[in-house]
């Protein structure tokens, strides 16, 4: 077994106080001064994240488009220069392969972001399905990636740019040349809070998280590990490859079917999704807030209240440090709820009464 | 931030090999988690307590640790009767981060000095190794 992967970010993770661990390969912090700090720090001011084990892909050339509209399941023709769309990568079964962001760079040049753990696999599977010519490469050991969330993030960027970042609107980005490099600013994140994500080449990435820091010092910037990121994204509601999706499961029963195109041409897993269009789903993908106290967590069984019969299982959960209530989504045999609005958690020997939410858990958001 | 090497460790308590501490007064110990277990858990969000008057035994799991990153049980080193848990923590059960000797002990038993020969537990310097060899 290999030593783990250094980010450009490792010496500042250690000086900052960084707990590391082995994350899918990489030695990354999972937590700092605390998971509950840093996360109530995106929610109120600003924190740094180091996302540079993510994936990424380049893929260009007249037929770049014919063959991201063959492996992904959104439409990428709707897509401007300076826009990114999320997308799935599916199976010949209409499962996932894994959620991903799809970059317009300019005109027939895109870039892929997928999650760390299945970097390795998609590209051996994007590679085994292209349609050449097309030049599709891993750029990932050259791309660092930090991610800058939280209400103060514009206010911070606003002090490194010349750029008017409100002109940014979110799920797009923009490239901007600082002293002969080039960095991707793009207005999105995965913990519900406002911010940005910023692409830039992996030798750069110190020098650029240390200005970061130093312009958010007067607002109380710190630094954010993997702990506060799950807790994050689980609170805005947001699936985690992994836990919430997989080989098993499909952006239908996933309730995800706004992001497959079924309107556009032929795609990879298209035939399979129409004809489970046909049936009723196996399983439906739900969120739930606890109405006692616990912490739910991912394959804790759902059960009916009523009846108590299983009816399904946790696939992500934890505390939620902005409500101050166990929170969790999974999977459940809808046919078999008695009452629609609610479910019950079984933690160890208790069935906790659970309230189905829509959407995000946090208040004021879809 | 803790690196192991200033973990707090107190010399007039026994310690267990899942990091617990009990402090023993004659027929009646109070049991709690270390600054170790604590720093290892993190933010620390519910405690569920036995109740007043159950009856445990000795390496049996009496209640559990909830924090963000997993759920942890808490053993009894030693069999005894629950007379007294602390009651701060179903409010603050952050006590048990900052506080982990003091305000966050968690349960009271009365039990059979005796049987604490038996017990398997550690002095102050046993334990400061197991952790450092451990590192669990």
């Amino acid at each position: 077994m290999s030593d783990p992967k250094r980010t450009p970010f490792y010496n500042q993770h250690v000086e900052a106080g960084g707990k590391m661990i082995d994350f899918f390969g990489w030695e990354l912090p999972v937590q700092y001064d605390g998971i509950v700090a840093e996360h109530l720090r995106t929610r109120n001011a600003v924190s740094l994240f180091d996302v540079s084990h993510m994936g990424e892909f380049s893929i260009q050339g007249e037929k770049a488009v014919e063959n991201l509209q063959h492996i992904l399941s959104n439409d990428v023709v709707k897509l401007k220069i300076g826009q990114a769309q999320y997308n799935f990568l599916l199976n010949e079964e209409g499962c996932f392969i894994d959620d991903l962001i799809a970059y317009k760079m300019a005109e027939d040049c895109y870039m892929l972001c997928v999650n760390a753990s299945n970097t390795k696999k998609d590209f051996t599977w994007i590679e085994s399905q292209l349609i050449q010519p097309v030049d599709f490469k891993d750029i990932s050991g050259e791309t660092a990636q930090i991610a800058l969330q939280g209400p103060k993030a514009v206010q911070v960027m606003n002090q490194l740019v010349d750029t008017d970042l409100s002109k940014i609107r979110y799920y797009h980005f923009e490239q901007i040349e600082r002293k002969g490099v080039t960095i991707t600013l793009a207005k999105m994140g995965y913990t519900g809070s406002p911010g940005f994500e910023i692409f830039c080449p992996w030798e750069r990435g110190e020098e650029i998280w240390s200005k970061l820091i130093q312009a958010g010092e007067e607002v109380g910037i710190a630094p954010a590990g993997l702990g506060a990121r799950d807790t994050l994204r689980l609170e805005a509601g947001f699936p985690l490859y992994g836990n919430d999706l997989d080989e098993q499961t499909d952006p239908l029963q996933a309730q995800l079917e706004r992001f497959v195109a079924f309107d556009k041409g032929d795609f990879i897993g298209k035939q399979a999704l129409v004809e489970k269009k046909k049936s009723p789903l196996e399983k439906t993908f739900v969120r739930f807030i606890l109405e006692e106290k616990g912490v739910p967590r991912a394959e804790y069984p759902i059960l009916d209240l009523q009846n108590q019969a299983i009816i399904g299982e946790v696939t992500s959960g934890n505390h939620s440090p902005l409500l101050g209530k166990g929170i969790g989504m999974g999977y459940v045999k809808k046919q078999m709820l008695t009452n629609p609005n609610k479910i019950g958690i079984k933690i160890r020997s208790k069935v906790v009464p659970a309230a189905l939410v829509e959407g995000s858990f946090l208040p004021g958001k879809a | 931030m803790h690196d192991g090497v200033d973990m707090e460790v107190r010399s007039e308590l026994k310690y267990t090999e899942d990091h617990e501490w009990i402090a023993i007064e004659g027929d009646i110990v109070t049991l709690g988690i270390t600054d170790f277990a604590q720093n290892s858990l993190g933010d620390i969000v519910y405690i569920e307590l036995p109740e007043v008057g159950t009856i445990v035994e000795a390496s049996e799991a009496v209640g559990n640790i909830e924090s963000v990153k997993a759920v942890s049980e808490i053993f009894s080193p030693v069999a005894g009767e629950v007379i007294e848990i602390n009651k701060d923590l179903e409010e603050e059960p952050e006590l048990v981060n900052t506080s982990p000797y003091d305000e966050g002990w968690m349960i009271k038993l009365k039990i059979d000095p005796a049987e604490l020969n038996d017990a398997g537990l550690l002095n102050e310097e046993e334990y400061v190794k197991m952790t450092e060899n451990k590192g669990s």
